[in-house]
């Protein structure tokens, strides 16, 4: 019997056909309907699912902590209290720079418009790093909007978008780059994603000032993202005399793998 | 049928608990899934694997962001894969080495051929490869141990669905 007629060709035929099929109507976009909705189907149960495992977690870790809550609770006010004096230091600022920008003709610099979105998916194969949310087309989401977490801090960029759902592309996918800016000394690079473990900022002319513990935001200087929104910190630099750039490690400031409410800027 | 209908739907919990991202291990997981099918594939027949894992190759390619057909078809060539050449080295009843070297080879295809597929695809579409480094084989590393580590549970559960296997198979 020739091999084309043998059972094993018949299989093996059937399954590139399957595969070849789904990969053509995935690309066509046939697929974005079932898709839409297996992720949300998925996204809702999983999500009941990881609000018991986190609930565990979080009893098994108070209880472990729950002596040092009260050192640990001083520590906190006393944040509180610095963090307020900042607050109201920078407050003052702000109000300084309004009246200067009036007087010098300045634009004002615009308020986002941000519509919030529930995080259903992470990525399950860990081989790309994005994050599904709950609101798509039908909400306004459109490409390369960012995404940030409410205190202004960046997470990502939509990638891609469903009727209903949205595919966002954190910030530590390698595909992503940031232009970034050193928020206390204004040194300037691009931001690298390191396959969800951290981030590079790369291309830091070596007479820049970097240091570990500075704070990265964007610089908004190819327009993908809206100046002064927070990354990351810096938490180690590697430079040598022999280099023409200076590379540092970034920590991003959120646990992206434990995402839950985003906000996405119009 | 009960059995096939059983094992199907301890994958489709799995794949629940991957999407909701509960099982991640030093920025890891275990390819339960995998181990799965590879354990589905020693103890039962070669049809009902391949659609086990078209089943949930299909699934797990909507969950993620991968281009649709990458993971069933990764799928399916670890397992298969891994199954042959095992074959070659081992006599055909099952061993506790047989079922390691198994997993080892599949976590190892798996994460090949999902790289591979979808440099492929980026580069038909146009669009940038990525470059294959250290911290990818740090990646493979950790799935490694991990998928060692889980392949005894998993195969507990794997006992619990089909009882029938622990009276054929006592070396195990």
């Amino acid at each position: 019997m020739r091999f084309i007629y043998s059972k094993t060709f018949r299989w093996a035929f059937g399954i590139f056909l399957f595969i070849a099929l789904l990969f053509i109507l995935d690309t066509s976009g046939y697929l974005n309907a079932p898709k839409s909705l297996v992720q949300r189907v998925f996204g809702t149960v999983g999500g009941s699912f990881k609000k018991v495992f986190d609930l565990t977690k979080d009893t098994a870790v108070t209880i472990g902590t729950i002596k040092n809550l009260a050192r640990e609770n001083a520590g906190l006010n006393q944040q509180i209290d610095e963090l307020s004096a900042e607050n109201a230091r920078l407050q003052s600022a702000k109000l300084e720079n309004q009246t200067l920008r009036r007087t010098l003709g300045f634009a004002e610099q615009a308020s986002y418009k941000m519509v919030p979105a529930e995080v259903l998916i992470l990525d399950p194969t860990g081989f790309v790093q994005i994050i599904v949310i709950d609101k798509g087309e039908a909400n306004g989401l459109q490409l390369g909007q960012a995404v940030i977490v409410s205190p202004g801090i960046l997470v990502g960029r939509v990638t891609k978008t469903y009727r209903t759902t949205s595919e966002i592309t954190l910030i530590t996918d390698p595909t992503m780059t940031i232009n970034a800016e050193v928020s206390d000394s204004g040194a300037r690079g691009l931001l690298k994603g390191e396959h969800g473990i951290s981030l590079i900022l790369d291309l830091v002319t070596q007479n820049e000032v970097i240091k570990s513990g500075d704070r990265l935001i964007t610089s908004g200087l190819a327009g993908d993202f809206p100046r002064g929104l927070l990354i990351g910190e810096i938490n180690a630099i590697k430079s040598s005399s022999s280099e023409l750039f200076q590379q540092a490690f970034v920590s991003p400031i959120v646990d992206l793998r434990n995402l839950r409410f985003v906000f996405v800027i119009q | 049928m009960m059995r096939f209908i059983k094992i199907l739907g301890v994958l489709l919990f799995i794949c629940l608990l991957l999407g909701s991202s509960s099982f991640n291990l030093f920025n890891a997981a275990p390819n339960l899934i995998l181990i799965f099918l590879c354990l589905n594939l020693l103890t039962s027949t070669r049809k009902e694997t391949i659609i086990l894992s078209l089943v949930a190759g299909v699934i797990l390619d909507f969950v993620s962001a991968l281009p649709d057909g990458v993971i069933s078809l990764s799928l399916l060539i670890a397992v298969f894969g891994s199954y042959y050449i095992t074959s070659m080295f081992f006599a055909k009843s099952l061993s506790r080495v047989m079922v390691l070297v198994m997993i080892f080879l599949a976590t190892i295809i798996y994460f090949i051929s999902i790289e591979i597929l979808h440099a492929v695809i980026l580069f038909v579409r146009d669009q940038a490869i990525l470059e294959f480094g250290q911290t990818q084989i740090r990646k493979l590393i950790k799935e490694i141990v991990l998928n060692v580590l889980f392949l005894y549970p998993a195969y507990l559960v794997h006992v619990w669905l089909n009882p029938q296997i622990t009276n054929q198979n006592e070396s195990i």
